[in-house]
């Protein structure tokens, strides 16, 4: 029976010096399979390297997979082997500055070797100082949301049930939220409500937690016990209280009540408000079902320097919330593109290109300003796959 | 004739390749921090490069990044997904494992 570690998402790349080695070794060894052998050491990408050198370059792999009791365990790629994977192997003790010794995982390394006489012929070991080839995980729209609770969930906690709880939350809180909507009245000196139809609302719910059978009877029950007070205290779950009172016990909360109705002390609820963001964004797009097949990025969280959730994490239930109206279209591109380093979004963009897509408001190309009141976001793919 | 048309169908063959190479790290890597790998790795083979042989231009980071758009741009509707859950599977972990660690320890 192995031990679970969890380990950061964006781990699971290829560390850069295994990179930059394979990228160079790979073809030595293609050119002399029988001559040559590499050996790799690493924790991290290892699924990845396989795909690689096996699914798209056809060489045989072993990976050995070594656990902290000290047996290896063994899983062929192909009949022999050029391409060797040591998994959890470079273990080595440490000593702290406090005297106690400790493992700790060596520099992932990969050795080209002779594979006549197992000499080496040249190895690369990590080095401290060299960047980290960051991950990216997208997720199609359609069920992205169920995608994201299961994954915040563990399945002793009986996942499904706190994820469709979690999921009448979400809409619900998206349904208070859009009420506090406000667009700047051009000349006429008071707020306009923004208005966001309920049944949108609803169908992007539907499409973002696929697979959930969402109860509308349900979702105005939570809008009615929504507390009063500030818009990121959710309101309590009713049918997993449990759950809650199991996580109340390692929780580090300051009072009891905090544990599940406040963003900053819940996870949970964290998600649960990037989710409703996302699901008033979708209510905002014109074809939602045209882009149930929109790739989104399984990070929700950068979604947290958006200009609404900072909105929602100071407001109050009586604040109202002022939106530029391309708001939902600078949501959307965040989390297709997916990485804060390429975004420069400014308020002059109205179209966005990623992954094949093409993100763009619905104003775009039109000359008559009088169109400027409605925009609608239009997900639409540009090429689905062009052969070369 | 023949020489040119064989050297054009290589050329396209390994135009090819990158491709689905390409297509397949973005799916796991972020853009530009693997363009930014890509780069690093043809500096170092230009620095390791035997003294008073020619070594060719390299290409820069931004020409890399543009390629590897080009490739997600035309290749990311193929779900590669599958692929490494199959991987992952093998490997003794299950789906959601697969994302969160990669590797079971």
């Amino acid at each position: 029976m192995s031990t679970k570690v969890t380990i950061e998402v964006r781990l699971a790349a290829i560390p850069s010096v295994i990179f930059r080695g394979l990228l160079t070794m790979l073809p030595l060894v293609q050119h002399f399979p029988e001559e040559r052998l590499i050996h790799i050491e690493t924790n991290h990408g290892a699924c990845a390297i396989i795909t690689w050198v096996h699914h798209l370059l056809g060489l045989p792999v072993l990976v050995r997979l070594h656990h902290d009791q000290g047996f290896v365990e063994q899983y062929p790629f192909g009949s022999s082997e050029v391409i060797i994977i040591n998994i959890g192997s470079n273990l080595k003790p440490t000593i702290l500055p406090s005297g106690e010794s400790e493992f700790r995982n060596g520099p992932p390394t990969i050795t080209l070797l002779e594979s006549s006489d197992n000499e080496t012929l040249f190895r690369m070991v990590g080095e401290p100082d060299e960047d980290i080839i960051d991950a990216t995980f997208m997720t199609p729209a359609c069920g992205y949301g169920t995608k994201i609770l299961n994954a915040a969930i563990s399945l002793e906690d009986g996942r499904d049930q706190i994820t469709t709880e979690m999921t009448h939350i979400a809409t619900a809180s998206a349904v208070c939220i859009s009420k506090m909507l406000v667009i700047n009245g051009v000349g006429l000196g008071s707020p306009l409500p923004y208005k966001v139809p309920k049944y949108r609302i609803y169908e992007a719910a539907s499409l973002l937690f696929d697979g959930i059978n969402i109860s509308q009877k349900k979702v105005d029950q939570y809008i009615v016990d929504y507390p009063d007070e500030a818009l990121f205290r959710l309101p309590k779950p009713k049918d997993i209280s449990e759950w809650i009172q199991h996580s109340l016990d390692g929780g580090n909360c300051a009072s009891p009540e905090d544990i599940f109705s406040n963003v900053k002390c819940s996870k949970l609820c964290c998600i649960a408000i990037q989710l409703s963001i996302l699901i008033l964004a979708f209510a905002n797009v014109s074809d939602i079902h045209a882009c149930s097949d929109l790739p989104l990025t399984r990070f929700p969280n950068l979604l947290c320097s958006n200009y609404l959730w900072r909105q929602i994490d100071k407001g109050g239930r009586s604040n109202l919330i002022y939106v530029e109206s391309d708001v939902w279209l600078e949501i959307i591109i965040q989390l297709t593109i997916g990485h804060k380093s390429e975004l420069s979004f400014g308020t002059e963009n109205s179209l966005i290109s990623a992954r094949g897509w093409s993100i763009f408001l619905n104003t775009f190309g039109n000359a008559d300003p009088s169109y400027l009141g409605i925009r609608k976001i239009i997900a639409k793919v540009i090429s689905k796959y062009i052969g070369c | 004739m023949t020489t040119v048309y064989s050297i054009l169908t290589a050329t396209s063959k390994i135009r090819v390749i990158l491709m689905h190479l390409g297509s397949f790290l973005l799916s796991i890597h972020e853009k530009r921090s693997l363009a930014a790998a890509i780069a690093y790795n043809f500096d170092k083979l230009a620095q390791g490069a035997p003294e008073g042989r020619a070594v060719g231009p390299t290409p820069g980071q931004d020409g890399i990044f543009g390629f590897l758009q080009a490739c997600e741009d035309q290749t990311s509707s193929f779900n590669w997904e599958h692929i490494l859950l199959a991987v992952g599977a093998t490997l003794g972990s299950s789906e959601e494992e697969t994302y969160v660690c990669s590797i079971p320890t």
